[in-house]
């Protein structure tokens, strides 16, 4: 079986997000009631704020590096210029760049706070990404860089569980064919498994999203028939969180999700991130 | 009562014995191992006569069992009882507690420090319960939550019904949850609110004559697995909740110390068997369990192993096994049971 790495200091997770950051992203998500940049921002804040927690063996000492975190923004400038970087907050001292989730419990960029479970309870919302729209969606730059932070990552953990990485974009690439960038990444892998490359397609209007699906053939466009293929199975570890959620996904179900609401988003972020969790 | 964790590697009272015919049976073709088990035990079964006659009583649970016994039926029910209030168990609350021969094996995983050991387990010998439990390193606090589920378990050796274990586990949760939260960051507290998560497993054995019988209630996948000692060498008569190696999923399921104190809890499964005076209990952690249940599934020789080798025995064993990648780098532990 792959995909059953189980992570520690001595074999850490990396998850890293593609966030297109193109004008396009500007436009409300359907369900979420903010734009499409404000709310992967949103997701992405709370699932390192999630994976922080996962990380804090005791209130006394600081969180352990078990994950590492990265988010390269996507972007063009005014003359069409591939604008990519990294773009969580917070200094880093790792030569690709990323943060641990010790750095990121040091440096958030400011902690919010927002209403907890309980009446009058409030509870942190840490914020390390904020939300950025302008320009082109360079896809294939984005996909560049993130085959060297994982290339690099592969090396030095030849034996932990593969990267994940998780591209968020409402559009076509505006650089070339994204899906030789995809297979050469999707060739990466560490003795556990190949790198997981996930795609979702965030929607531009409200209409029934596709989530995990198994076969191509009810996608409404060969844009996202192409995002369909440059996604990973599921692995079973994956396959199984989904049910545990109550979502359909049959054996051979894609890390894929296309038209995506905000529903579809934070159910796909909990499926696709769910590495190291229930850790003993 | 014993409570163990981290750095405890109790040491199987003598064993020295057991430990040449494990050693034996271990390294001797498949084809062969019943006869030099079988030789091993008969002059196993000569030293414990000898014993016997000088009086001694330290010689471990295990060279007891070792002697042939006439076998008992297995009355052995799984009951999984999210909310409805289990039965009472066939004869195991009547009976007074067995009193129990004990021994334990604990080792943390590899890289880290022996008091980040996340396993933990607790005993009374002479009230007849044990209990195990591996805490979730993804979660906070999970040694101490484990430590805390464990020694609760036994300090209160509860009658293994649904309401009496949820009753326990959720007393337990109380308590840990209202304790004094001592932080240094914003996380702190936010993970501690989060909850910390464990498995457990707690098991009582009870004797009237000669007629013993034990109950046990898990949630997650540490396991007790029952063993018959016979001439060919143990034998596995039950194990619960998991008797097959492919029943590890990965993901099982935890106290979550958060939801336990709210009253909200996996399912419990609760289980009850008979057994002879002989026949021995190991309580696993789950890789331990896994390697072994894999080990008896292929015809591998493990039983003897675990009952008698030496912790240095073992830890060679272990190491040799994640060299191999039979197994994954994990906090195992080992409680090793037998009625005196």
């Amino acid at each position: 079986m792959s995909h059953e790495r189980r992570i520690d200091r001595l074999s850490p997770g990396l998850i890293l997000f593609l966030v297109d950051q193109s004008e396009s992203m500007s436009a409300m998500l359907p369900g979420s009631g903010v734009s499409k940049a404000q709310a992967v921002a949103d997701q992405i804040n709370r699932l390192a704020y999630e994976l922080i927690l996962r990380s804090v063996k005791s209130p006394r000492e600081p969180p352990r590096p078990y994950f590492f975190v990265g988010v390269l923004g996507f972007s063009s400038a005014s003359d069409g210029t591939p604008l990519v970087g990294h773009c969580l907050s917070g200094p880093s001292s790792h030569p690709m760049g990323l943060l641990s989730t010790a750095d990121l419990a040091a440096h958030p960029l400011r902690i919010d706070h927002v209403e907890g479970p309980t009446p009058g309870q409030t509870i942190n919302a840490p914020v390390w990404l904020d939300p950025i729209a302008r320009g082109g969606t360079p896809m294939c730059s984005a996909l560049n860089q993130a085959g060297s932070i994982c290339a690099w990552w592969v090396a030095q953990y030849p034996d932990a569980f593969p990267p994940v990485l998780v591209n968020l974009t409402d559009g076509d690439s505006t650089d070339g064919d994204p899906a030789v960038w995809a297979r050469r990444l999707r060739s990466l892998a560490s003795s556990d498994g190949s790198l997981l490359l996930f795609n979702i397609n965030l929607s531009e209007r409200p209409s029934t999203p596709s989530l995990f699906p198994a076969e191509s053939s009810g996608l409404p466009s060969a844009a996202a028939v192409m995002l369909y293929e440059m996604s990973s199975p599921l692995p079973e570890s994956m396959l199984s969180s989904a049910r545990s959620l109550g979502l359909p996904a049959q054996p051979g179900a894609r890390g894929f999700a296309y038209n995506a609401d905000l529903r579809t988003l934070v159910a796909f972020l909990n499926v696709g991130t769910s590495i190291g969790r229930a850790q003993r | 009562m014993s409570v163990g964790q981290a750095s405890s590697r109790a040491a199987w009272v003598s064993g020295a014995a057991l430990v040449v015919i494990a050693a034996a049976v271990a390294l001797t073709p498949p084809p062969h191992r019943p006869l030099v088990a079988g030789l091993a035990i008969a002059g196993f079964a000569v030293s414990l006569a000898l014993d016997v006659l000088a009086g001694g009583h330290t010689r471990p649970a295990a060279v007891r069992a070792a002697l042939p016994s006439a076998g008992s039926a297995v009355a052995h029910t799984i009951q999984p009882s999210p909310w409805t209030p289990a039965p009472a168990l066939e004869g195991a609350e009547d009976a007074a507690p067995a009193r129990l021969r004990v021994s334990t094996f604990s080792r943390q995983k590899v890289g880290n420090a022996s008091g980040e050991n996340e396993d933990s387990f607790a005993f009374d010998a002479d009230r007849g319960v044990a209990a195990i439990s591996d805490g979730a390193s993804s979660s906070v606090s999970a040694r101490e939550w484990s430590r805390a589920l464990t020694s609760d378990f036994v300090r209160s050796a509860p009658a293994i019904t649904g309401d009496g274990i949820r009753s326990l586990l959720r007393s337990t949760a109380r308590t840990f949850m209202e304790a004094p939260l001592d932080t240094t960051g914003w996380w702190g507290a936010d993970a501690a609110r989060s909850g910390s998560f464990a498995t457990f497993l707690g098991l009582r054995v009870s004797r009237e004559a000669d007629r013993v019988a034990w109950a046990a209630a898990a949630i997650g996948d540490s396991v007790v697995i029952q063993l018959r000692v016979e001439p060919s060498g143990p034998r596995l008569v039950e194990g619960f909740p998991l008797e097959s190696s492919g029943g590890f999923a990965g993901t099982p399921s935890l106290v979550g110390s958060t939801q336990a104190q709210e009253g909200r809890l996996p399912a419990l499964r609760l289980a009850t068997g008979s057994a002879s005076l002989d026949d021995c209990w190991l309580l696993l952690t789950d890789e331990l369990a896994k390697w072994a249940l894999g080990r008896d599934e292929a015809g591998r020789e493990v039983w003897s192993l675990l009952l008698g080798a030496s912790d240095s025995d073992l830890d060679l064993a272990i190491d040799s096994a994640l060299a191999t990648g039979e197994m994954e780098n994990d906090d195992m532990t080992l409680v090793r049971i037998a009625v005196r």
